[in-house]
């Protein structure tokens, strides 16, 4: 099993910021991949496979996250949640 | 998967599960009851055993009620005392019915309801306070 870990920050640049929509679309995203994905805000990690655990975190707009995934699909999990946030959560 | 019911007085649980399906973007495999006051105790009692049969998979059923004492809480523990699949946690809020969901599939059914309990009064915060110790300095936020 590969131990890959990657890891990526990124600023949440939509207008009302990683809110309960985008963090259930964050989540699912990443929820069948075969590895462990943390977001940290400031301090707080969170588990990124946890709506509400990414809920606590109330990224605003202009906040920066700090995305890590160790596992097989470490990779792709990032890319995955890199693709979202750069898309502005699917909003603008 | 474990199977989730909510039930709840009037039309709480409906709105809970639309609540959830709209943030989520899919309708989540969760059966509503609603306890109206005019159904009676029969009635009230074929809608939970016939929601608890429709919710299970045949991992169990994690029963989300609102209030402890009430006539949800009442008519799910009546059932689960009497199946050992079935476990009911009160105080149903909308963070716990996502937490639940997110998470079916993720434990058996004894820890899915250890969780939901302990994570339930977890995400009831203080939101000053919550904020004011969660965060260090933080940026402006963007402007319109």
């Amino acid at each position: 099993m590969s131990t890959e870990s990657i890891i990526k920050t990124l600023e949440i640049k939509n207008q009302m910021g990683l809110h309960a929509r985008p963090a259930a679309m964050l989540v699912q995203a990443v929820s069948g991949l075969t590895c462990e994905v943390s977001i940290e805000k400031e301090g707080t990690k969170v588990d990124g496979k946890s709506i509400m655990g990414v809920m606590m975190l109330a990224a605003e707009c202009g906040s920066t996250i700090t995305v890590c995934s160790e596992g097989p699909d470490a990779l792709k999990a990032v890319e995955e949640i890199e693709r979202i946030v750069s898309t502005n959560l699917g909003e603008k | 998967m474990i199977g989730i019911v909510v039930a709840a007085h009037e039309a709480l649980s409906r709105e809970l599960l639309n609540a959830t399906s709209e943030i989520m973007s899919r309708r989540p495999q969760v059966e509503a009851v609603c306890f109206r006051r005019k159904d009676g105790p029969e009635r009230l009692q074929r809608k939970m055993e016939d929601s608890v049969r429709s919710a299970d998979s045949g991992q169990g059923v994690l029963v989300l009620v609102d209030l402890y004492g009430g006539r949800p809480a009442r008519v799910a523990m009546d059932l689960a005392l009497k199946h050992p699949g079935i476990e009911v946690v009160t105080g149903v809020h909308l963070p716990m019915l996502l937490e639940a969901v997110n998470h079916s599939g993720d434990y058996d059914l004894k820890a899915l309801a250890e969780r939901i309990t302990r994570k339930g009064r977890e995400f009831i915060v203080n939101a000053r306070e919550y904020r004011r110790k969660s965060r260090g300095s933080r940026k402006a936020p963007c402007k319109k």
